[in-house]
């Protein structure tokens, strides 16, 4: 934008073997180019295009020739001591055209005590994404006359700076303090125009770090053939938002171990607030399976990688379901649950009349080898329906009831009377 | 009580199985069965995709798809068809509430009844009016679909109670 003043003289007819750069590309120059004004002491660089390998030469005070490639492109670069209007012969393979510029005192736009030159950026460093970095620039007239400011403009805050137009006396400063505020992640960048001097204004944003958070359950204790409920907490509230996930993952093989979403579920955290949102929910609900182990939930979140153990401990067989039919003459003992040891074992039934008096001793079943078939094959965690059939020799609608009890590696756990309809 | 002790000759053995608490319509309109116990649900395979109403008693069921409305029996297969139309399902009837008709199913074949409403009443719930799917599951249990998830609704005397069920693709069986 610092060539937008230039103007081109094609009142020459020149062959046009010098180009100048322009806003729209390297334009032919005429008889003599106008490079534009600078303050003194602040260089004003101008790119050129000349024919390859060609011989460059520029006389005149303040005006030097670099960058010279040998593709031909080369800057011109105007730094004046002092204000006033200047002009030097620019020759390039033996064409030769004028090149003017103006040296005008301006304000000295300073960060940290250095002065900036126009198309400076002025970084504002990193930032979280929503909050907002600060930077104060220093406007000052080291000339020795007043100078007026009269126009400032920026897609940026003005947090603090005098009221426009005004003066400065020589040897004098303002405090200009701006403020910059990243929407999203990645770079931020805006422009910051002084009487027509620009200048662009970075900031980096980054993702917010949130506040340490914990996972918290509505389970006192939790174990196998659970639905909990989990909810992530931070220690105080967001000041920007974010979010996360959270990942279960599990030492054993079922795959009734899972959130309500899977093993993965993504969390949001608005500003102002300290709990996640699964959705507009703002809990989750982790199902803890038929399988004892470790169920470890990892929380990921800018700020915040943790996990939270769960242990299942190995508890008795858990009977959901059980029911007892007459089936012809046999006798049918359904029995739905879950052994999160894997490790049932014996069955006890014992059937009694309609007045409630034994029928024969108790029948102790020990079907090892289709239990550890069965877990070994389902791949449904330690879910399992038992149907065992008792043929009948008599007269089956003499049975009223019977008891039943399952064993496993842990413990016994009794079923109760199951009445036969 | 000599005689009642030779009842029993021997115990058979017969069967372990996974549980299957019943089939349900996901939010994918797939029919699927529900494998596992309360509060342990395994969603399996689709069974059945493009499905608009589902209902199922465990010993038969209901579904209606762009096809019509289907009888299934208790393995799952089609034993009866009508055209389609808005209708309400129980264990044996189903309601086409645009005709106000009933057909029965006898076991052989539909069967025309008077219409009895009461007979397709769903279970009450606090948030029913929200509801966007109430449908059977088996004889015990209800699939609602509330505010973006599904919930298993157990309705056995005594034991009622809701759970979430997981719905996620990635595990489906």
């Amino acid at each position: 934008m610092k060539l937008a003043s230039l103007l081109l003289c094609a009142a020459s007819a020149l062959v046009a073997q010098i180009q100048v750069e322009t806003p729209t590309g390297f334009q032919p120059v005429g008889a003599s180019v106008t490079l534009g004004v600078t303050n003194p002491g602040d260089p004003l660089d101008t790119r050129f295009r000349g024919p390859a390998q060609a011989n460059i030469q520029i006389g005149g005070a303040a005006f030097s020739a670099r960058d010279i490639l040998s593709n031909g492109d080369f800057t011109v670069r105007f730094l004046p001591a002092a204000e006033g209007s200047y002009s030097a012969s620019l020759t390039v393979a033996g064409v030769t055209v004028i090149v003017r510029a103006t040296a005008q005192a301006t304000v000295v736009v300073s960060q940290a005590g250095f002065a900036l030159s126009r198309g400076s950026v002025i970084d504002f460093g990193v930032v979280e994404v929503g909050a907002t970095a600060q930077q104060t620039l220093l406007l000052e007239n080291r000339s020795t006359r007043t100078l007026t400011v009269s126009k400032i403009e920026t897609g940026a805050t003005i947090l603090a700076g005098p009221a426009l137009p005004f003066n400065l006396a020589p040897g004098t400063s303002v405090p200009l303090r701006l403020g910059l505020t990243p929407a999203s992640v990645g770079f931020l960048e805006l422009p910051l125009s002084i009487d027509g001097r620009e200048f662009t204004l970075r900031a980096s944003g980054t993702i917010p770090r949130l506040p340490p958070a914990r996972i918290m359950t509505d389970a006192v204790a939790v174990l196998s053939g659970q639905q909990v409920r989990l909810r992530i907490e931070f220690a105080e509230d967001a000041r920007t938002a974010s979010g996360g996930t959270l990942e279960l993952t599990f030492s054993g093989d079922d795959p009734a171990v899972r959130l309500g979403t899977g093993r993965v579920a993504t969390f949001s955290l608005a500003a102002g607030s300290r709990v996640a949102k699964f959705g507009a929910a703002e809990d989750i609900m982790m199902q803890t399976g038929t399988t004892a182990g470790v169920i470890r939930i990892r929380v990921q979140a800018p700020g915040n990688d943790f996990v939270r153990e769960f242990r299942i401990e190995s508890q008795p067989v858990v009977v959901d379901d059980a029911k007892a039919t007459r089936e012809g003459s046999t006798i049918v003992v359904a029995i739905t649950g879950f052994d999160n040891s894997r490790g049932a074992a014996s069955m006890n039934f014992r059937f009694a009349d309609k007045a409630g008096n034994p029928l024969g001793s108790v029948f102790t079943v020990t079907p090892d080898n289709e239990w550890k078939s069965y877990f070994q094959t389902s791949g449904m965690g330690g879910v399992f329906r038992l149907r065992a059939v008792f043929p009948v020799a008599g007269d089956s609608s003499l049975v009223g009831s019977v008891t039943a009890e399952i064993a496993n590696t842990v413990g016994r756990t009794e079923i109760g009377k199951l009445t036969l309809p | 009580m000599k005689y009642l002790l030779s009842l029993f000759t021997f115990a058979l053995f017969a069967q372990i199985e996974t549980p299957r608490i019943g089939f349900w319509r996901d939010a994918q309109s797939r029919v699927r069965p529900l494998h596992g116990v309360a509060g342990n649900f395994i969603p399996g395979a689709a069974v059945r995709e493009g499905v608009v109403a589902f209902a199922w008693y465990g010993d038969g069921g209901w579904l209606r798809s762009a096809d019509g409305i289907e009888r299934l029996d208790a393995s799952g297969a089609t034993v009866a068809r009508l055209p389609d139309g808005e209708a309400r399902f129980s264990a044996s009837g189903v309601w086409l509430t645009n005709l106000n008709v009933v057909y029965r199913w006898d076991g052989r074949s539909l069967k025309n009844e008077p219409v009895d409403s009461a007979e397709f009443a769903v279970p009450h719930l606090q948030a029913e009016a929200e509801a966007d799917q109430i449908e059977p599951i088996s004889q015990d249990w209800w699939h609602v679909r509330l505010r973006g998830r599904s919930y298993a609704l157990r309705t056995t005397p005594g034991r009622e109670a809701r759970f979430e069920i997981p719905e996620a693709e990635d595990e489906a069986r």
